[in-house]
């Protein structure tokens, strides 16, 4: 049975898939104690980072990914990253990218609306977030995660920003494709969204879209199973309403460019990031998705096989992995049982002693 | 239909049978089953086949005393003689059984691979091995590789299978036009160790089968056997050129 009149509309509406936002601000029992900070990039953005600190631990900057924002890895109670590892005693750092989130603002005011690529979240808000975390913990190194366009980005600013790979003691890429080839119908009907809407429209309200998706019954379309497969129904919407952001046009241009040439190239065209993966000695843990159908596990691959450091390592979380469930590509970060199954393996990735990782 | 029995001088006989109807003028699929599942799960196949205007042609493996080599070399010397008879082959194969065909190194005019693993896992899978001679059904937990009919088959082999978990063996690279189909969800054969490893096949169709393809489902291991639209899928790739 064919689905692709109908996955087309959706995805037009969606975007390309991702972790809304922007609910009355109450603050949940798992988000008490956390701080808010705002870190200024070099081109003037505002960015918003959450701290569910531990003073003294390990920091670990924590990034969302594509027309997401933090509460992809802090939805509620028992369902954040920030939470478990601040419990671990780890000072985590959940950031927002330019456009996302809480970072909705310019330095000196004024909204941020569009006008930035893929690029500009490794090159510009990665160093400020990463730099910003290091003097106000006064560590030098700092525990990089990523979920799919967050890791991809950490790859950016790990491989092509100076010092970017020495200023990390460990990366974390979830979900995070570094292999467009043989690019899949769903990925080629992205691309037609991407070459509809990506010249004309600077935002693409996905935020809305996704609230209609919540609001419907989950088997009436096909967008739940191509973002989770182990979610159950009330976080189900929760996530629709909180964890949706704007996508903006210069994504979806880059995305566009990155589908039709097959490989993650810079905007300009003038780097092509997985060929750079090797410079990127840091210790990276590499997790993929069994059921994952945004970045499926031979889309992830190459960024473990490309990575150039001596000690890394790829899970795929699936049953037949030893794992409870076969993982969609939301379930990494809010899934039943992300935090049984996931966190502990960033926690472990990213706590080990200093000298053991580098 | 024609039986026709190889002796092999094993405990049993391959069995080579014309599985459909008697189609002497139409190109031939040799359709190589996977020991370990019932032979009947290929029927789907077999109909598709038939129906694009093929004759089908069913290969069922001797079930005891085998390992990788012997079950390859059984099917190198069916396929030999079947070409000998009726020409240059197609041929169509599903899990394991299609390791089998390459390991066979045959000469064929089109192949269709269909979950069937093309090198190890990527990471490392939770397996029991089986005990003694004889075993039945695939060595996967149940549950993980669908509702597949089982059929006894000899305990080295279901070994090799898992064994090639972790270390493949070397096969040739089919020059032919192949189709190679997979699914997110057959443990036995994930994209990761279908698309990768073929990359560099010369004349290779790849298609994910599932939500990626735009379908509402993601097959299981058994499931691409099992549906009359991969069957058909399958049917129409092997006459494509006719």
């Amino acid at each position: 049975m064919k689905a692709g009149p109908l996955l087309l509309v959706l995805l037009a509406l969606v975007g390309f898939a991702g972790c809304f936002e922007e609910d009355p601000p109450t603050v949940a029992a798992h988000c008490q104690g956390t701080e808010q900070h705002t870190v200024a990039t070099s081109d003037g953005a505002e960015l918003v980072l959450h701290r569910h600190g531990v003073q003294g631990g390990v920091p670990v900057v924590i990034v969302h990914g594509i027309s997401s924002n933090h509460h992809c890895w802090d939805l509620a109670e028992g369902r954040s990253l920030g939470a478990f590892l601040a419990a671990q005693g780890i000072d985590a750092w959940l950031l927002d990218l330019r456009g996302h989130g809480d970072s909705q603002k310019k330095v000196g005011g004024g909204r941020l609306w569009s006008g930035w690529t893929v690029d500009d979240y490794g090159r510009q808000d990665l160093p400020a977030a990463i730099d910003y975390v290091r003097t106000a913990t006064s560590r030098a190194r700092v525990g990089l995660v990523g979920h799919s366009l967050g890791g991809m980005v950490a790859a950016i600013y790990a491989s092509s920003h100076p010092g970017g790979d020495d200023s990390l003691l460990a990366l974390v890429a979830v979900a995070s494709p570094m292999d467009f080839s043989d690019p899949d119908p769903l990925l080629t009907t992205s691309l037609w969204a991407a070459r509809l809407y990506g010249p004309f429209l600077p935002v693409i309200p996905s935020p809305l879209a996704a609230r209609i998706q919540g609001a419907l019954p989950g088997r009436l379309t096909p967008v739940d199973d191509l973002l989770f497969n182990d979610l159950s129904e009330p976080m189900r919407g929760l996530m629709y309403q909180r964890v949706v952001s704007p996508l903006v046009g210069g994504e979806l241009r880059q995305f566009g460019q990155i589908l039709r040439t097959g490989s993650f190239t810079a905007s300009d065209g003038g780097v092509d990031y997985p060929g750079i993966l090797d410079r990127i000695k840091t210790p990276t843990l590499v997790i993929a998705g069994r059921a994952d159908r945004v970045a499926p596990p031979d889309r992830v691959l190459a960024y473990f096989k490309g990575v150039g450091a001596e000690e890394k390592r790829f899970v795929i979380a699936g049953r037949a992995f030893g794992f409870a469930a076969d993982y969609g590509h939301l379930d990494l970060t809010l899934g039943d049982h992300a935090e049984k199954e996931i966190f502990p393996l960033i926690a472990q990735w990213v706590n080990r002693p200093q000298e053991e990782s580098r | 239909m024609l039986h026709w029995m190889l002796a092999t001088g094993a405990l049993a006989e391959p069995v080579l049978q014309d599985a459909g109807r008697q189609r002497l003028d139409d190109p031939v699929v040799l359709v190589v089953t996977t020991p370990c599942v019932d032979p009947r799960a290929w029927l789907p196949w077999v109909e598709a086949l038939e129906g694009r205007g093929l004759d089908a042609w069913t290969l069922e493996l001797t079930p005891r005393g085998q390992d990788g080599p012997r079950a390859a070399s059984e099917v190198h010397e069916a396929a030999e003689q079947l070409a000998a008879e009726r020409g240059p082959l197609r041929v169509a194969a599903h899990g394991y059984g299609g390791v089998l065909v390459l390991l066979a190194d045959l000469p064929v005019q089109r192949l269709a691979l269909v979950g069937t693993p093309l090198g190890p896992q990527a990471a490392p899978v939770i397996t029991t091995a089986p005990q003694g001679p004889v075993t039945t059904g695939l060595p996967w937990a149940p549950g993980l590789v669908g509702d597949l009919p089982p059929a006894p088959c000899a305990g080295e082999l279901a070994r090799s299978y898992l064994a090639w978990a972790t270390e493949f063996p070397e096969v040739s690279v089919p020059q032919a036009p192949t189709l190679l189909l997979a699914s997110d969800l057959d443990v036995v054969a994930p994209p990761e160790i279908v698309r990768l490893p073929s990359m560099d096949w010369p004349d290779r169709s790849w298609h994910r089968v599932g939500l990626q393809s735009l379908s509402l489902h993601d097959p299981t291991h058994a499931e691409l056997l099992l549906d009359p639209r991969v069957a058909a899928r399958v049917a129409d790739f092997l006459g494509e050129d006719l």
